[in-house]
């Protein structure tokens, strides 16, 4: 029938209509393959992001990038407390992607408090931290008040989102490595925390912070959303920068602007990154993250922060 | 304008409708307003040095064709020194000034000639040559001088060719402006099936294996041997895969509407020797600096150092061509002394084969060369990736090596960029072997056809890398 038209760019037109059809037909059942696949995952990074948004019931929450998943014990604040504890930390995460984190939760539920771990130069712009939030597309339609959040990658985002099988763009490793046929129940988390095990052999270095830093008005704008959100729904926040095997010299933007948010709204504000006691490389895995006994004496240390605080 | 974003594709599908829609007699003007702004969505204010250049070359091809004798050679002159004297301001200005610096600092003295703080016009290099390439031609005699100022300004901007070529020749496109193009459905798809490939080469390979070469290339002094082995074998698909993946969008953008512009890659990495190599890889500029620059010197047809010479010095200006940066320049000069090598060794080469050739299968002959080529191109893409000269013997000695164990931070990098290269390499082996079996793309029932088409989008869907960016030719 196709062939029998006689003009041709309305033969392109029906031809390029048909492909469409068929392109559709073939992102919806793969989509929906993909998606069946993806929420199957036992373990790995997806899953503990699937965990945060859609199954935490903690009362204590753990916020922030690669170094709140490796900081923080749950464990060991289970026990200072005696109340549940999850770490919802996600390597090379920033507040945009913990913000939207946050506004999951709250939708479900609201624990009882929450520690921010926050990083030298957290607030500083960086286009690539907006490419990050490429973790949360597979939500996309699970969990609509991520949408916004989303929607930061680009303008043509939302119609990007439009394909089924884009949600889990460069998933495919994560879901054939993590899944429960091909895995079996096998965890490397202890409620979120990752312990690092490898010792650092290097002397401490230095890191000296740029005199110009472009501060992102997004993030802290998300920044004091978290903030709001917490106070608006009683929960105890604290915010912490941890530890680093670096001494740090120069004036960070970010540091002054938790500061005063810290004032501003009466949070406490725990700034260890300078602390002497941690200043020991058999502490660390590199200079950015403690390792499990750097780990543990950190959060000993927090929790008794915490305790004294209150 | 990037080929890999959305706003190409909202772009590209407006200014082809708009194409077939309009009077042949209006179709240069949408053309090249089309192409303005896909040039001026980089950086707006370049536009007025290429505008300088189309206003040179214009008249300056109209004035050789009516002039004779010296007075040609003038304009001729003229118009050169215009074209690379903006090259060079803009290109190698401040390469030759730190250069000064370095030198008068090894004496003693201090350079008081400060750097531009400019940034490098995009695709200066090509369209700055394909200019060249019409006063040349028409001081050969070989082509008419356009009268028509648009249809000339539209021959150095047509926007699927501007910033990355195939650097074309006005025979082959200026006529193709002047014709009018009907609609036609199969050259329509061919057009659509070589974008389809070509950002399928930029998104899924190119891009992705950009990730682990920069990572390890960024900070090769933390990296082993064979890390840095698996980073230069990555760069190589990834080069490849980027700059074809370019000129395949071009060509069938241009196709779409009806245009043909010239190959640019043809599988180069099948090479079963460096000269096939360059006769395979980046096709318009070999062509290029073939036609107007090594014929120009002699070519062949001199003393046998003086052909060694020529050729040499063409690599070097190819690879000074690439950019301002000493790496680029010894990437040239290690190109042509491996071609050099290869004429010198031309006999005993044939005669060593034909030995083989006595206990071994040709096949495993031709494999042997495909790869000993293809690992004489990889050593010299390190010059071509590393940052400094210094980066570059570093890694080279590192290389020769052969020691460590691979670092990945992260699996999936590793694990997506082999399948990327698995995907071109069943790819290119059914291209140039299996030319006529498993056409997929072509085959006589639509639903394979278009489930084959099909496929592919949602391949570049899944796997692709869709915040990758710029391609590698535009600093160029």
């Amino acid at each position: 029938m196709i062939n029998k038209t006689k003009n041709p760019i309305l033969s392109f037109f029906v031809k390029v209509f048909s492909f469409i059809l068929i392109l559709a037909i073939s992102d919806i059942i793969l989509g929906n393959i993909l998606s069946r696949l993806f929420f199957m995952q036992t373990d790995g990074a997806y899953f503990r992001t699937t965990y945060s948004i859609q199954n935490t019931s903690q009362e204590i929450l753990i916020f922030g990038s690669s170094r709140a998943t490796y900081h923080y014990n749950p464990q060991i604040i289970e026990k200072a407390f005696n109340s549940s504890c999850y770490n919802v930390g996600k390597n090379a995460s920033t507040i945009l992607y913990q913000y939207a984190i946050l506004k999951s939760v709250l939708k479900r539920y609201t624990p009882k408090s929450i520690i921010l771990d926050l990083n030298i130069g957290e607030f500083e712009y960086l286009e690539s931290d907006y490419e990050k939030l490429s973790s949360l597309l597979p939500y996309y339609y699970t969990n609509p008040e991520l949408k916004d959040v989303i929607n930061l990658r680009s303008k043509f985002e939302k119609y990007k989102v439009l394909s089924n099988v884009y949600l889990y763009n460069s998933t495919l490793y994560s879901i054939l490595r993590e899944n429960e046929f091909l895995n079996g129940n096998k965890k490397e988390d202890i409620n979120g925390f990752l312990p690092l095990s490898i010792k650092y052999n290097y002397p401490i270095d230095t890191l000296n912070i740029k005199p110009k830093q472009h501060i992102d008005s997004t993030k802290l704008h998300f920044f004091e959303n978290f903030i709001k959100d917490c106070k608006k729904r009683g929960i105890s926040l604290y915010l912490v920068i941890s530890p680093y095997y670096r001494i740090i010299i120069g004036q960070d933007k970010s540091v002054s602007i938790i500061n005063e948010f810290s004032q501003r709204y009466n949070i406490p504000f725990f700034n260890l990154s300078q602390e002497s006691t941690f200043y020991d490389n058999n502490l660390y895995k590199d200079p950015l993250h403690l390792n499990v006994n750097g780990a543990e004496i950190f959060t000993k240390r927090i929790c008794d922060l915490i305790i004294y605080n209150k | 304008m990037l080929f890999n974003s959305i706003h190409f594709l909202f772009f590209f599908i407006i200014v082809t409708v708009l194409f077939f829609a309009v009077n042949h007699k209006y179709r240069w003007g949408l053309l090249l307003a089309s192409s303005c702004y896909f040039y001026m969505i980089f950086v707006p204010i370049y536009i007025v040095i290429l505008g300088f250049t189309i206003v040179v070359d214009y008249f300056a091809g109209i004035f050789i064709e009516n002039s004779n004798g010296k007075r040609r050679k003038e304009f001729l002159i003229f118009s050169l020194v215009a074209n690379i004297g903006t090259l060079a301001f803009f290109k190698y200005f401040n390469f030759l000034n730190d250069n000064l610096t370095y030198l008068l600092s090894s004496i003693g003295l201090n350079n008081l000639i400060p750097d531009l703080n400019i940034i490098l016009p995009i695709g200066l290099s090509f369209h700055t040559f394909q200019a060249m390439s019409y006063t040349i031609e028409v001081y050969r005699g070989n082509h008419k001088a356009e009268r028509h100022f648009g249809i000339y300004a539209l021959y150095v901007m047509f926007y699927p060719q501007l910033v990355a070529g195939p650097i074309e020749r006005p025979q082959n496109l200026l006529h193709q402006f002047h014709e009018q193009h009907q609609f036609d459905f199969d050259r329509v798809v061919s057009g659509l099936r070589l974008m389809l490939w070509g950002l399928f080469q930029k998104l899924v390979i190119a891009d992705r294996l950009a990730i682990y070469v920069n990572t390890i290339y960024n900070n090769q002094e933390h990296h082993n041997g064979n890390t840095l082995i698996v980073a230069t074998l990555f760069f190589a698909f990834q080069i490849y895969c980027d700059f074809a993946g370019y000129s395949n969008i071009a060509i069938g953008a241009a196709k779409v509407m009806g245009f043909n512009l010239m190959t640019n890659f043809n599988r180069p990495y099948f090479s079963k020797s460096i000269h096939e190599f360059w006769k395979r890889w980046h096709i318009s500029l070999s062509k290029w600096f073939q036609d107007y620059l090594y014929i120009s010197l002699g070519g062949n047809r001199v003393s046998v150092p003086r052909w060694y010479f020529n050729l040499f010095f063409v690599f070097l200006i190819s690879g000074l061509w690439h950019g301002a940066n000493w790496t680029y320049i010894i990437w040239g000069a290690i190109n042509g002394i491996y071609l050099i090598f290869a004429l010198i060794l031309k006999k005993p080469k044939a005669y060593v084969e034909n030995l083989f050739l006595k206990v071994l299968p040709k096949w495993c002959i031709i494999g042997f060369k495909i790869l000993f080529t293809f690992v004489l191109s990889c050593f010299s893409w390190i010059f071509f990736r590393a940052n400094t000269v210094n980066d570059a013997f570093l890694i080279v000695k590192k290389v020769f090596s052969f020691s460590g164990s691979i670092y990945y931070n992260d699996f999936s990098i590793i694990f997506y960029s082999v399948l990327s290269i698995m995907f071109l390499i069943i790819y290119e082996i059914k291209k140039e072997y299996f030319q006529n079996k498993f056409q997929f793309t072509n085959h006589k029932y639509f639903i394979i056809r278009n489930g084959a088409y099909a496929i592919l989008i949602l391949l570049i869907l899944l796997l692709g890398v869709f915040d990758g960016g710029e391609f590698i030719y535009f600093q160029f």
